[in-house]
């Protein structure tokens, strides 16, 4: 049974990694490999947009090279985020 | 093994707690600052206080002096006089409970309902003052935070079962205390035991790598 919560932290590790090996995509289409309602897929979008780790083209959204900077780091970070209770 | 020297060998280990925390601390605070996330940084927060409680329980304990002066001791004078000697551990419990609620909080505020139509709620443990016990206290908040976190989001990790384990037994241990059973060795094996959490989540995260 899929669970009912997420953590934003795993949202975005998981919408990176997409938008890295997908890319260039639509919201829409994000937001179904993402497996997320559309409305809470906007907000998470337009934070990383507007940090600079993902930016749209004519085709659709794409990781920025701060965006991979960024996914490295969560990497790194991730067994520690899960064992502290975040879902990754 | 004597129990003075028990007691430092449990400020060393508390002391390597310390430098594990501040790797862990440094590690979320970098990749909370490149992603946004202040739950993130809620939860480096935690382990920094985690840390900072380890470090003044290790000094606190190691530089007990001798001459000391007692004082008036009240009720429960064997408990009292067991705690004193100590006293870092008694000064350092309190920080251990707000390691454990910035811990809690952060995996609320950071989680996202995903169920279609519904949205985030933010729910924190309940915590209900039934004992005037700083371990009761942390060990319930520890209870409550893994407790929900689990049937939140459905599974505990090795690294994240050692951390909270080792924690949770740590306060667990000090209950003797009010029982009335009095030995030298409880408080410094809690350290211990406070001490080697963090080292273990540092050490089986990075194993799991």
């Amino acid at each position: 049974m899929p669970k009912k919560y997420r953590s934003r932290a795993g949202i975005i590790y998981d919408v990176l990694r997409i938008v890295l090996a997908e890319g260039p995509l639509p919201p829409t289409r994000i937001a179904t490999y993402a497996n997320l309602p559309y409305d809470r897929l906007r907000v998470i979008i337009d934070s990383l947009e507007e940090k600079g780790l993902i930016e749209r083209t004519e085709n659709g959204y794409v990781v920025t090279e701060e965006g991979r900077r960024a996914l490295k780091i969560l990497e790194e970070s991730v067994v520690l985020l899960k064992s502290l209770g975040f879902r990754l | 093994m004597l129990p003075s020297s028990f007691l430092y060998v449990s400020s060393v280990a508390a002391l390597a707690g310390t430098a594990s925390s501040l790797v862990i601390f440094a590690r979320l605070r970098e990749t909370s600052r490149v992603i946004g996330d202040e739950s993130v940084m809620l939860a480096a927060l935690g382990i920094l206080v985690f840390g900072v409680a380890l470090a003044l329980e290790a000094v606190g304990n190691a530089l007990l002096h001798p001459a000391f002066p007692q004082p008036f001791l009240g009720k429960r004078p064997a408990q009292v006089t067991a705690l004193i000697v100590n006293r870092g551990t008694l000064l350092s419990l309190p920080l251990y409970m707000v390691s454990y609620v910035l811990m809690a909080v952060s995996q609320y505020v950071g989680s996202v309902d995903v169920r279609p139509g519904r949205h985030a709620a933010v729910v924190l443990p309940a915590i209900l003052l039934v004992y005037v016990d700083i371990n009761m206290l942390s060990l319930a908040v520890l209870a409550a935070a893994s407790y929900m976190a689990i049937v939140k989001y459905g599974r505990a990790s090795l690294p994240s079962a050692a951390f909270y384990t080792a924690s949770g037994a740590s306060h667990l241990l000090p209950f003797l205390l009010n029982t009335g059973y009095l030995d030298w060795w409880i408080v410094p094996t809690s350290t211990v035991l406070r001490g080697l959490a963090p080292v273990l989540l540092l050490a089986l995260s990075t194993r799991e790598k």
